[in-house]
């Protein structure tokens, strides 16, 4: 695979170019991670990389682990043992540079209180020392015309929305975010997947949670899926399926080509309420 | 890649905490409100309500009989009587340390100054020197000895006791804006996860504590330097000093500030929640609210209350404000710096305990 014209071999080693190597190289190498809270084992040991410029989901039910292993990355938990490499870079060393080409989206996370979503973006420029231009953030966010509300004025899919448009302030590597889409009506969860893959399409990595197995389905490259503090497996969408159906299972089939869902959006729209 | 700049954070942090609280309604009434509601009602609420009455006497040469009618106001048991020159009474009418002037003038002309802002007292002088007038008119037998009343009346809206009141409702207002803003701010932070959003960024915590408590700090120095204002414009406070004594008070006020800032970084530190912290700062602000010589003295408590008192924090900060403000004292004065020093120990204590119990955790 190295072989093409524009890497060099010699006897013993293989030179890549930098830019050539960043390119294949694992943006997020996870390696036996584990988290203990006290006697409770949340993380047992797991190990996975995250290619450059997917989308990865963690699925799981609720407690398999999922956010503590995102927390623990984004290096807001400390953990236990194990390895984490960010785009080359050890959390456990240079955990403020890996603060710095990361945005992270938390569950269930406020803002600083009485402040508009402007002066939010503000704040965050100054923290990350960048420019930014608000504008352009919120409009691709639709929430342009919320720039002077204060985050408590918003919807729930606005503060969603808003609070995918804050972790781009810093134009990242990576963009996590735990669960995004939870409690949105479809309206706001197809907005949300729009706006998910224009971020890829703009080259960043994403990790993401989700209790939606079409989200997953539509949005993921990857899949892992955790449970009870262990990934079982990870594979393609696609590849989970073909596996399972390979192994003899069958789903009774559809009495009709389409879901409620479609239906939904069919007689409701697919225009952004909020 | 981009270079993280602390004074952009601490900007950050300060512009945005700064506007916050002026968006915030409880901010504003803990520390601003409520003493302001003190000063109305204790700014007309006469602390002397069952004590004699200060009345300024000015006796001229010629008024007859003036021996006698001194001795028979003296005799009604209503007044202390402060006998000077009418410069000086009047300044004590202005600064309301005594309710009313009486001027013996000419052969019988008594000229009554009364203070229309407490009619209580104003009544009972003015009934007083018209029944010692009665008096001596009939026991003097002479038919012609009659007194001629003439009644002047000012509005001096302010007593003594606003002197006394006003270093204390400050002390009050720093105290509580900074124990309850500091601590009640940061929890709900942690709370919400805004610390955690803001620690996945590369914020750095001196930053964010610094660029904080500095809004905070300046939003609680401007609030009690309105509630001063407020106290000179209605109840025509000033310090006795007048300009000099007020530039006096504002260092102490910033030592103050600092000092209890630091209580509110122990209570955001040992109080896992808001609905903890309630209890523990209500503890401590309303004790010393109530122990610290606030808004009334101590003198009446046990002395072994009055110890405990005079070595609370608050109690050494409204010292040292009443000694330069009430007092004129001056800031250099040995009286001043004693309490200072206590107040400074203090500080230095809750700081050590801060930076053991506090930590910028989430």
């Amino acid at each position: 695979m190295f072989s093409d014209s524009n890497t060099q071999t010699t006897s013993k080693y293989l030179v890549l170019r930098k830019d050539e190597l960043e390119k294949i190289r694992p943006v997020i190498q996870v390696r036996n991670l584990v988290k203990n809270y006290g006697e409770v084992e949340a993380v047992k040991g797991i190990s996975f990389n995250v290619k450059r410029g997917e989308i990865f989901g963690i699925l799981g039910p609720n407690g398999a682990g999922k956010t503590t292993t995102l927390e623990i990355i984004e290096t807001i938990l400390p953990k236990t043992s194990g390895e984490v490499i960010i785009d080359g870079f050890d959390i456990d060393i240079y955990s403020n540079h890996v603060k710095k080409i990361i945005g992270v989206q938390l569950q269930h996370a406020g803002f600083l209180p009485h402040l508009t979503l402007y002066e939010l973006i503000s704040l965050f420029s100054d923290i990350y020392n960048t420019k930014i231009d608000a504008k352009k953030l919120l409009k691709s966010v639709n929430l342009w015309n919320k720039a002077n509300s204060t985050t408590d004025e918003l919807s729930s899919g606005q503060r969603q929305r808003f609070s995918v448009a804050l972790t781009l302030v810093s134009d990242p590597v990576i963009v996590f975010l735990d669960e995004p889409t939870t409690g949105l009506d479809p309206q706001a969860r197809h907005n949300l997947w729009d706006i998910i893959l224009g971020m890829k399409d703009k080259g960043k990595t994403i990790v993401m949670t989700t209790h939606y197995m079409d989200e997953a389905e539509t949005l993921c490259d990857r899949i892992a899926i955790m449970d009870s503090g262990r990934i079982i497996e990870i594979n393609t969408a696609q590849g989970f399926i073909e596996k399972l159906v390979a192994k003899g299972f069958s789903r009774p089939q559809p009495k009709f080509g389409a879901t409620l869902e479609d239906v939904f959006l069919d007689l409701t729209g697919k225009k952004l309420r909020d | 890649m981009f270079k993280i700049n602390f004074w952009r954070q601490l900007k950050g942090f300060f512009v945005t905490s700064f506007k916050a609280q002026l968006r915030t309604s409880s901010s504003i009434f803990v520390g601003f409100i409520l003493p302001i509601i003190f000063i109305a009602t204790f700014g007309y609420f006469s602390a002397e309500n069952n004590q004699e009455i200060r009345v300024g006497l000015v006796v001229r040469d010629s008024f007859e009989h003036s021996e006698r009618f001194v001795q028979e106001l003296r005799n009604t048991g209503l007044f202390t009587v402060n006998m000077a020159t009418k410069n000086t009474l009047e300044e004590r009418l202005k600064a309301g340390k005594i309710s009313g002037m009486i001027e013996l003038v000419e052969k019988n002309l008594v000229v009554v100054t009364i203070n229309e802002a407490q009619p209580r007292e104003s009544a009972i002088i003015i009934q007083a020197v018209k029944s010692v007038m009665d008096k001596i008119t009939v026991q003097s037998n002479d038919l012609f000895m009659l007194y001629d009343l003439q009644t002047q009346t000012v509005f001096i809206n302010r007593t003594e006791y606003m002197d006394f009141i006003l270093p204390g409702l400050v002390g009050f207002s720093l105290l509580s804006s900074a124990i309850s803003g500091t601590a009640f701010s940061f929890l709900s932070l942690r709370r919400n996860n805004v610390l955690k959003r803001l620690f996945a960024a590369p914020t750095s915590p001196t930053a964010f504590i610094l660029g904080q408590s500095l809004a905070r700090s300046v939003f609680i120095f401007f609030q009690s330097m309105a509630l001063i204002a407020i106290a000179y414009i209605v109840f025509g406070y000033s310090p006795k000093n007048e300009a000099e004594g007020f530039w006096q008070m504002l260092p102490i006020m910033i030592l103050g500030l600092i000092v209890f800032l630091g209580l509110g970084y122990i209570v955001a530190g040992i109080a896992k929640s808001s609905e903890a912290a309630s209890p523990v700062s209500n503890i401590l602000i309303f004790s010393q609210f109530l122990l610290a010589e606030t808004i009334f003295p101590i003198t009446n408590l046990p002395t072994w209350m009055q110890k405990i008192s005079q070595i609370l924090p608050l109690y050494n900060f409204n010292e040292a404000l009443r000694l330069v403000s009430r007092d004129g004292m001056s800031l250099l004065s040995t009286e001043v710096i004693l309490q200072l020093a206590i107040l400074t120990g203090w500080g230095l204590l809750f700081y050590v305990i801060a930076s053991q119990v506090f930590k910028v955790k989430y």
